[in-house]
């Protein structure tokens, strides 16, 4: 977690804000920084019968949505959507991701309702980030491996990390 | 820069300089959009690394057909004046002339393919040829496009696509677009109507010197939008259904305004070509204007058929920074009105009249 700016404004009224709520809707992580005043207003300060989606509910749906949407940032690049919003373009190819929920209603709106790539395949691409699965997978496995003393299946695991890394290195696809 | 004047050397046209000149259309350009994986886009890239992607792409792109041979250009060792004309010449985007570090543009000998690295995207890949066979385009830049991802992995989703900065080009990330040249619909007053129909199959039209339905030299860029859900060939074989029915309506349109009001269109073209023989003073839109329709008097053959590509070639060196890098940046605005006058003056009068016969209505 990124430590909190200390000037960072009141997302309702704009005065300095002290309160901070982290609140998980959905799949994303929502962060919203609100005065003292406000939070009382909204009822964010008991944290156990609060829920910033009902809190916004109530008064500011839409706006309050936005408002909670774009406090989401990738975790690659650190691209939030406000950014996003504002130059209409996204910080990395991660970025697809972290926004997906908004960029599907974008994406069908400029690609008459499409949502499916149909063209050409980017064949290394697909088999590099196949590749780059598998070794995550084995690493989590090797992990465990060790934390369960069963050496030789992690002996086993460090050789096949080996073997997909020389792949990867072989077709230069590691920089 | 001695690369530079090379370059500025290359013969350059509308309709991409490449075998004949034909009427209508000018050329066919197709430009895809690709960017390295696990990496920022240009736009939220720090400036290390932007030279970084350039390097790596520079590397990648080495000595690759149809690139070897051809120039490198990073924007920074360019002027101001040398970058216009280079967006004068469609080889690089008013954006890339003006983005930062890391931005260059990879150009193959003749011109016909260019690369820009560090734009919105990490790649736009263009290929440019003369009239509309986008097949053959295509087939350059696919090839193209394998081989440099053989040597570079793309940010690319089996779901999505090519991933690119801007969510409108995902998908093919590919723009295809053919230049034509529409002074018949124009003079007919019907452009506006042919420009409606066309934005209602999911194409955009825009005039390629301003905006609008009466766009400076009667020439348009039509290019598909949507780049998600169709596959490249479905692109560009919708485009060029489309292309055909304008090339129709365009013939139709002249066929009709020669036999409404011959008297009218003769009297048009007679007197820009009394403008282009004999100004000492014309404006980039007037030159424009008065090309155009004597393209138009080429199709018409009231001039040698061989006129139509020094006509496509004079299209570009009448633009501003074109006049101005070929005096050695010696002129003001009015200067260079002079120039161009001059210039043209020079061409024009060694032509002989326009040829009205059998055009002349009996009175
Ligand atoms: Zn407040
Ligand atoms: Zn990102």
């Amino acid at each position: 977690m990124q430590p909190m700016a200390k000037s960072n404004p009141c997302k309702l009224c704009g005065k300095p804000a002290s309160v901070h709520v982290t609140q998980i809707i959905g799949n994303q992580v929502a962060k919203v920084d609100v005065c003292q005043v406000c939070a009382q207003k909204q009822g964010m300060i008991d944290p156990t019968s609060f829920s910033l989606a009902a809190a916004l509910g109530k008064q500011l749906l839409v706006e309050g949505l936005k408002m909670v949407m774009g406090q989401v940032a990738c975790s690659a690049c650190g691209c939030t959507l406000e950014q996003f919003k504002k130059v209409g373009r996204l910080g990395c190819p991660s970025c697809y991701g972290a926004f997906q929920p908004v960029l599907e209603a974008i994406l069908k709106d400029s690609h008459s309702n499409q949502s499916q790539h149909r063209g050409k395949l980017a064949t290394r691409a697909m088999a590099y980030s196949t590749f780059t699965k598998q070794l995550t997978t084995l690493e989590i496995e090797l992990k465990e491996a060790v934390a369960e003393e069963r050496f030789e299946d992690a002996a086993r695991m460090r050789d096949e990390i080996q073997a997909v890394k020389a792949t990867l290195e072989a077709s230069c696809m590691v920089a | 820069m001695a690369a530079f004047d090379t370059l500025f050397k290359i013969p350059t046209s509308l309709s991409a300089g490449t075998g004949p000149s034909v009427p209508i259309v000018l050329s066919a350009r197709v430009r895809l959009a690709r960017n390295l994986a696990d990496r920022p886009f240009p736009g939220w890239a720090k400036e290390a690394q932007r030279r970084d992607t350039l390097s790596q792409c520079e590397d990648a792109l080495k000595g690759l057909d149809p690139l070897n041979g051809g120039y490198t250009f990073a924007m920074s060792d360019l002027s101001e004046l040398q970058k216009q004309v280079l967006v004068e010449r469609h080889l690089i985007s008013r954006e890339l002339s003006t983005a930062g570090e890391g931005a260059a543009v990879v150009v193959s000998k003749d011109g016909s393919c260019a690369v820009m690295i560090n734009e919105e995207d990490h790649l736009r890949i263009q290929v440019l040829q003369g009239g509309i066979q986008f097949k053959k385009v295509w087939k350059t830049i696919d090839a193209l496009d394998t081989t440099i991802e053989e040597r570079l992995t793309y940010a690319f989703s089996p779901e999505l696509g090519y991933l690119t900065a801007c969510p409108t080009n995902v998908g093919t990330a590919m723009r295809a677009s053919a230049m034509f040249h529409l002074p018949g619909l124009v003079l007919a007053g019907q452009m506006e109507k042919v420009i409606r129909a066309v934005n209602q199959l999911g194409l955009t039209v825009r005039g390629l010197f301003g905006e609008g339905s009466d766009a400076t030299g009667s020439i348009f860029q039509i290019s598909n939008q949507q780049t998600l859900g169709e596959s490249e060939e479905a692109i560009m074989q919708k485009l060029t259904s489309v292309l055909q029915t304008i090339i129709e309506q365009e013939e139709n349109a002249r066929a009709r305004f020669l036999e409404a009001d011959p008297v009218k269109l003769l009297d048009k073209l007679g007197r820009a070509y009394g403008v282009l023989q004999n100004s000492f003073v014309l404006c980039s839109t007037e030159a424009m204007n008065t090309l155009s329709l004597m393209r138009l008097a080429v199709d018409l053959n009231m001039l040698p058929e061989e006129e139509r590509s020094l006509i496509d070639q004079l299209f570009i060196q009448c633009q501003p920074a074109h006049i101005q890098f070929a005096t050695d940046n010696a002129l003001d605005s009015t200067g260079r009105d002079r120039y161009r006058a001059d210039f043209l003056r020079k061409h024009f009068q060694m032509l002989p009249p326009l040829n009205f016969e059998g055009f002349v209505p009996s009175s």
